[in-house]
């Protein structure tokens, strides 16, 4: 089958005529081709590109701070026009009865709608309680009256829902034209909706029709790595990541053929195991499908836009940055890894995720390895971290030093680490000479000596003529 | 003759050889011959010397970090990636691999560059 590929930078190859082909033998404009290079990229770009969680989010935004309006014009009716009144008046009680009841339905509607998780819905709520209870605490403080509070209430609660929607339509915003810009393409600012279901449709009629003779699909090529079985399984993992990133369910992401697409069990890719001898029998549809299903592990289609993930890319869904910014920082390799030798306190990882900065973090973890009793965990935590790292956030000072490098001691009097810091004697190519860390017993008593002991010779014997 | 050192190896002079240790043979170390004195495990750079008949490098002793290399005839260098080639005269040295304390085992053990 003829097949149109380019390189990508990673030396893999992109079926871009059969993306175009795809389109438009569905009858679609070419789409911009992206091509991410892991799973978790794939994941990133479907959450930045596609049309999914903002019409939710914005929605759902509106619908609970729906009831701010009213409220705050019945008690500015109440207040302003007449100011002697100790109750609302009926028809300002009916309207704002009225509103919020709509707006709690809708939003119940939408959200069974939407299947938002739990954690998404609270953050929403969350916001819109806090600035709520703020304008009305600045209200009372201010004015005293509780109608002021009522009405502070109401409209602090309706800036922060309104906060939270600008936030998340600048950071999709953000994505998407750092996307066109790299790629030098147009893309749809507002996000791009899906059409799997237009595609998938005619997969499974091109599927359906097929008469009895025609030939099977050829099975992906030997070299792949990824069987058919596992493909399912890769989607739904990238689902995952990208629910972790937007809050919202996806649902795009399946195979275009085989077991968990939606293009009818008649063409499957246990059918596909069988090679086929002309494929210029098959449908064109089906023929662009069949040659992007043999090149790539995943593809989410949206209009104008396709994300590809070339088959043989990293799968490996690691955790990644959180929607807006940095994911925790307990979450980081940096301090993943000392918090897990440490015994992964849950209140030592809601300090580092606290804590204002990288400094202070590494701070409050190099003290607690100070403290541990035993040298030999203490030793285990302090290269977890690494030692320079450690030494630093500790703020030790030498116990020594002298032209060989500088001596430290770590934790208890009784029962010392000792490590010696020296530098290369040859400059690297950025002019700098590179440090390094080694352990030595604590008995040693000056950096000289520890630096003769790690080539186990005494302090007088070691004295090189020569270093490089 | 003094000591010299390259990085994590220590060459030291001494008057004789043990006959019990055996002559290294030539590996490749960036697709050329040459005598591995020691090779980073992280790094993959490693501490050369040329594969030349007047230069023998010995392995120390089962387990140790010790060995043995003798220089005859003229002056050679070490090499490493991240060093300045470092001459070394003819003679006989001791080849000492810079070591780590370990408070588990209470012993020094190799260090990794």
């Amino acid at each position: 089958m003829p097949e149109t590929v380019a390189r990508s930078h990673s030396g893999l190859f992109l079926p871009l005529a059969s993306v175009e082909a795809l389109y438009r033998h569905c009858h679609l404009r070419p789409p911009v081709v992206v091509t991410a290079g892991s799973a978790v990229q794939f994941a990133r770009s479907v959450a930045a590109l596609a049309r999914v969680g903002e019409p939710g989010l914005v929605l759902t935004a509106t619908l609970i701070a729906l009831p701010c309006l009213p409220i705050a014009l019945a008690t500015f009716d109440l207040t302003g026009s007449n100011p002697d009144a100790t109750a609302l008046r009926g028809l300002d009680i009916g309207l704002v009865v009225y509103v919020a009841v709509m707006s709690v339905a809708l939003t119940a509607w939408y959200l069974a709608r939407l299947a938002m998780p739990r954690r998404s819905f609270s953050a929403l709520i969350a916001g819109y309680a806090s600035g709520a209870a703020s304008g009305a605490l600045a209200a009372a403080v201010l004015g005293g009256d509780w109608r002021n509070a009522v009405m502070g209430a109401a409209i602090g609660g309706g800036l922060v829902s309104l906060a939270q929607v600008v936030t998340a339509l600048t950071w999709s915003l953000r994505q998407r034209r750092a996307i066109g810009q790299r790629l030098g393409a147009r893309i749809a600012l507002l996000g791009s909706r899906p059409i799997h279901d237009v595609v998938r449709s005619r997969l499974d009629l091109a599927a359906r029709n097929l008469p009895e003779s025609a030939p099977a699909p050829p099975s992906r090529p030997a070299h792949r790595s990824q069987p058919p079985e596992e493909r399912p399984r890769v989607a739904a993992r990238i689902e995952a990541e990208g629910r972790r990133l937007t809050g919202y369910r996806w649902s795009g992401i399946r195979p275009l053929l085989g077991s968990g697409s939606n293009a009818g069990d008649r063409y499957s890719l246990d059918r596909a195991a069988r090679q086929v001898a002309d494929p210029d029998d098959l449908p064109a549809v089906l023929r662009a499908a069949i040659a992007l299903d043999a090149s790539v592990d995943a593809v989410t289609l949206l209009e104008d836009v396709t994300i590809l993930l070339p088959s043989g890319s990293p799968l490996e869904v690691v955790a990644a940055p959180r929607r807006g910014g940095t994911r925790l920082r307990s979450e980081r390799a940096a301090y993943r890894d000392v918090l897990a030798a440490l015994g992964n306190s849950l209140l030592l990882r809601r300090l580092v995720d606290l804590a204002w900065s990288d400094r202070i973090a590494d701070r409050l973890l190099a003290r607690h390895i100070v403290r541990s009793e035993d040298s030999v965990l203490r030793q285990a935590l302090v290269q977890a971290m690494g030692t320079g790292r450690f030494i630093a956030a500790a703020r030790l000072a030498p116990v020594h030093t002298d032209e060989t490098g500088a001596l430290y001691l770590v934790g208890p009097a009784r029962d010392p680490l000792a490590y010696v810091r020296v530098e290369d004697a040859t400059p690297g190519a950025d002019g700098t000479r590179a440090e390094h860390w080694l352990r030595v017993p604590p008995h040693v008593a000056t950096a000289r000596e520890a630096v003769a002991w790690t080539f186990g010779v005494s302090e007088q014997t070691y004295s090189p003529s020569m270093e490089s | 003759m003094r000591s010299l050192r390259q990085g994590d190896v220590l060459l030291l002079p001494v008057d004789s050889i043990p006959s019990s240790v055996m002559p290294v043979p030539t590996a490749q170390h960036r697709g050329r011959p040459c005598l591995v004195v020691a090779r980073g495990e992280r790094t993959g750079h490693a501490h050369t010397l040329p594969a030349d008949p007047a230069i023998t490098l010995f392995s120390g002793e089962e387990g140790t970090s010790i060995g043995f290399l003798e220089v005859r005839g003229d002056e050679t260098c070490l090499r490493h990636e991240e060093h300045r080639p470092l001459p070394i005269a003819a003679g006989r040295y001791r080849v000492i691999m810079q070591r780590q304390h370990d408070p588990a085992l209470a012993r020094g053990l190799a260090v990794a560059d």
